[in-house]
C-alpha cells in the first residue's frame, strides 16, 4: 500500500502492533537461536529481494517467496524477516514508508500462514501428502487469504485522503485554485471547478467503491497467486533435491 | 529496484546532501512526510515533489533514474484513486501526487546516505535482533545478487532463456532461485560460524556509527531548514485560508528551484563516469 491513503489512527495502529510483534518475535527466539538464525533470516529476506528485482513479465509482475520464507523460517523469524524486508522496500521507494507496519502485518500473514498452513497439509492430515501439490495449495491459499486481509485493512479505512487531518471540514473543490492575488484574472486558473463535485455539505467527497477495489485486486492477484505458487513449487522441488534437511 | 546502483550512488557519490548527516537528512524526511500527509491541495503536493526534485537534482545523481524508481508507488496509488473516482481530479491528483511525494523524499535520502547509516539509526528504535537482521540482509543482499547474475548469464549461454518461452524461461528461473536458495543457506551457515568463531560481535550496522563521529555539523542545517519551510508554507496554505490562495507561488517557487538546480548542474563538469553494476533481470537475460 502506498502513503497518503490510509487514515492515520490505522498507521499507527499498524506500527504500534508491528513494533510489538516484533518484540516479541526477538524475545521468542532466545540468544542461542536468535544467533544462530539470524544469518538465515538475513539470506532469506535477501532472497525475498532478490525475487522481487526478477521481473517475469511484462507486466512488471515480481515474485514474493514470502511463503518460501514462512516454510523455511518458521513463524517468529519469518515475522523478523517480513518486517526487514519491508522496511528496506519502503527505503528503496517500492512501497509506503508510513505504511511499513500494515504492509508488514499483510507480508508476516503470508509468512506465518504458510509456515502452518504448510506443515498441516505435510503432515497434519493422517497421512504424508506429496511435496508439490502441498507447496502450491500452501502458496496459492496464503497469498489469497493475505489478500482478503489487505482488502479488510483498507476497507476498514474508509479511504478519504481529504481527510487525513483530524477535523471535520472538507476542502471544496472550488476553494482549490491556481490564482495570482496581484492580477486576479490575469493568471486564474480553475482546474479543479466545483463540477463533479459532491458532497458540499461536509461529507465525505464521494466514497471508496470497496467491491470494485476488491474485484479488481483479486483479478490481478489470481494470476499472480498462481504463478507464485508455480513458482514456489519449483523452488522446493528443487531444492529438496539438493538439501533435503532444509524441509526437514 | 536497483539495489546495487542505489548503493553506490549512496556510498561513492558526494553533495550538500550526501555530507549532512543521517540524523539530519531523517528529520528533513520527517518534516517532509508531515508536511506531505497534512496537507490536501495537489499544488502544494506536486511543489514538494518538485522541490525534492529540485534537491535530486542538486546532488549531480541520475535524477531520472532516481525519479523513476520514485515512481513505483504511482501504480498502487492509481488503483486506489481509480475506485476513489467521484468524477472530479481533486481525489485522484491527491492520492498520486501524496505517494509520489512521499517516495521520492525517502528516495532522496537513500540514495545519499550509506545503507549501514541508517540501519545504525534505525537501531535506537528497533530491537537488536531485528537491527542485526537487517544489517545481514543488505550484506546478503549483494552476495546473492550477483549469484543470480551469474546463474541467469549461465542460463542463457546454455539456451534456457528464450523469447517468448515464458513457460520454460519461468521453469528455468524458478530451478535458478531453487539453487539460489541452497547457495544463501550455505552462505548463511558459513556466517554463523564465522561470527561464532570470533564470539559473536556486534555487527557494524547495529551499534552506532562512531566513524561518522560528529553529530550535527555546516551541511546539517540547510535540508532541516527547507524542510521546515516547506511544511511551514504547507501547514498554513493548509489551515490558513488567506494562505490558500499563494498556493501557485509556492508551486512556482518551487519549480523555479528545479530549473535554477538543473541550470546549475548543467554548467558544472559532470563527475567521472563510473560503471555501475546493475541488478539481473530475466528479459536482460533473455535478449
Amino acid at each position: 500500500m502506498p502513503d497518503g491513503v490510509l487514515p492515520l489512527w490505522l498507521i499507527l495502529l499498524g506500527w504500534a502492533v508491528t513494533l510489538g510483534l516484533l518484540a516479541l518475535s526477538a524475545r521468542s527466539l532466545g540468544r542461542p537461536e536468535r544467533q544462530r538464525r539470524l544469518p538465515l533470516i538475513g539470506v532469506i529476506a535477501a532472497l525475498m529481494l532478490v525475487g522481487m528485482t526478477l521481473e517475469l513479465a511484462p507486466i512488471g509482475y515480481h515474485l514474493n517467496l514470502t511463503v518460501l520464507g514462512g516454510i523455511l523460517l518458521g513463524p517468529a523469524a519469518g515475522f523478523i524477516a517480513a518486517f526487514v524486508v519491508d522496511l528496506m522496500l519502503g527505503l528503496l521507494g517500492h512501497g509506503g514508508i508510513t505504511v511499513v507496519g500494515l504492509n508488514t502485518l499483510v507480508i508476516a500473514t503470508e509468512v506465518v500462514l504458510g509456515y502452518y498452513l504448510f506443515r498441516l497439509l505435510r503432515h497434519g492430515l493422517g497421512r504424508r501428502l506429496a511435496l508439490g501439490p502441498v507447496a502450491a495449495c500452501t502458496t496459492f491459499g496464503t497469498l489469497l487469504i493475505s489478500t482478503l486481509f489487505m482488502i479488510g485493512i483498507v476497507g476498514v479505512s474508509s479511504i478519504d485522503p481529504l481527510n487525513q487531518a483530524p477535523e471535520a471540514a472538507v476542502v471544496e473543490a472550488g476553494t482549490l485554485s491556481f490564482q495570482n492575488p496581484l492580477g486576479r484574472g490575469a493568471l486564474a486558473w480553475e482546474l479543479f471547478g466545483p463540477a463533479g463535485h459532491e458532497g458540499t455539505d461536509g461529507d465525505h467527497a464521494g466514497t471508496l467503491d470497496l467491491g470494485a477495489f476488491a474485484t479488481i485486486v483479486l483479478a490481478l492477484g489470481l494470476v499472480g497467486w498462481i504463478i507464485e505458487a508455480a513458482i514456489t513449487t519449483t523452488i522446493i522441488s528443487a531444492a529438496r533435491r539438493l538439501r533435503p534437511d532444509l524441509l526437514a | 529496484m536497483d539495489v546495487a546502483a542505489v548503493d553506490y550512488w549512496a556510498s561513492c557519490r558526494t553533495s550538500f546532501l550526501h555530507r549532512a548527516s543521517t540524523t539530519a537528512k531523517l528529520v528533513a524526511a520527517a518534516l517532509l512526510l508531515a508536511g506531505i500527509l497534512l496537507s490536501r491541495d495537489p499544488f502544494v503536493l506536486l511543489a514538494l515533489y518538485l522541490a525534492l526534485a529540485a534537491a535530486i537534482v542538486a546532488t549531480r545523481l541520475p535524477a531520472r533514474r532516481i525519479l523513476a524508481l520514485a515512481a513505483y508507488p504511482a501504480l498502487f496509488a492509481l488503483l486506489f484513486a481509480v475506485v476513489r473516482w467521484d468524477g472530479s481530479l481533486l481525489t485522484p491528483s491527491v492520492i498520486i501526487l501524496k505517494a509520489l511525494a512521499s517516495a521520492l523524499t525517502v528516495v532522496t535520502v537513500i540514495v545519499t546516505t550509506p545503507s549501514p547509516r541508517l540501519f545504525a539509526a534505525a537501531r535506537r528504535v528497533l530491537p537488536g535482533a531485528v537491527a542485526e537482521a537487517l544489517f545481514l540482509t543488505y550484506r546478503s543482499l549483494f552476495i546473492l545478487l550477483e549469484l543470480m547474475d551469474h546463474l541467469l548469464t549461465a542460463l542463457r549461454l546454455r539456451g534456457g532463456l528464450r523469447r517468448r518461452r515464458y513457460l520454460r524461461n519461468g521453469r528455468n528461473v524458478s530451478l535458478a532461485l531453487g539453487l539460489l536458495l541452497v547457495r544463501g543457506t550455505s552462505l548463511a551457515e558459513r556466517l554463523y560460524d564465522v561470527r561464532r568463531l570470533r564470539g559473536h560481535p556486534p555487527l557494524p550496522g547495529a551499534q552506532p556509527m562512531t566513524s561518522e563521529g560528529r553529530r550535527w555539523g555546516p551541511s546539517d542545517p540547510l535540508p532541516i531548514a527547507l524542510a521546515a519551510a516547506l511544511l511551514a508554507a504547507a501547514t498554513a496554505i493548509r489551515w490558513i485560508p488567506a494562505a490558500g490562495a499563494f498556493n501557485g507561488y509556492l508551486l512556482l517557487l518551487t519549480l523555479l528551484a528545479l530549473i535554477l538546480s538543473a541550470l546549475n548542474t548543467a554548467r558544472q563538469p559532470s563527475p567521472r563516469p563510473v560503471r555501475e553494476r546493475t541488478a539481473p533481470t530475466v528479459q536482460a537475460a533473455v535478449q
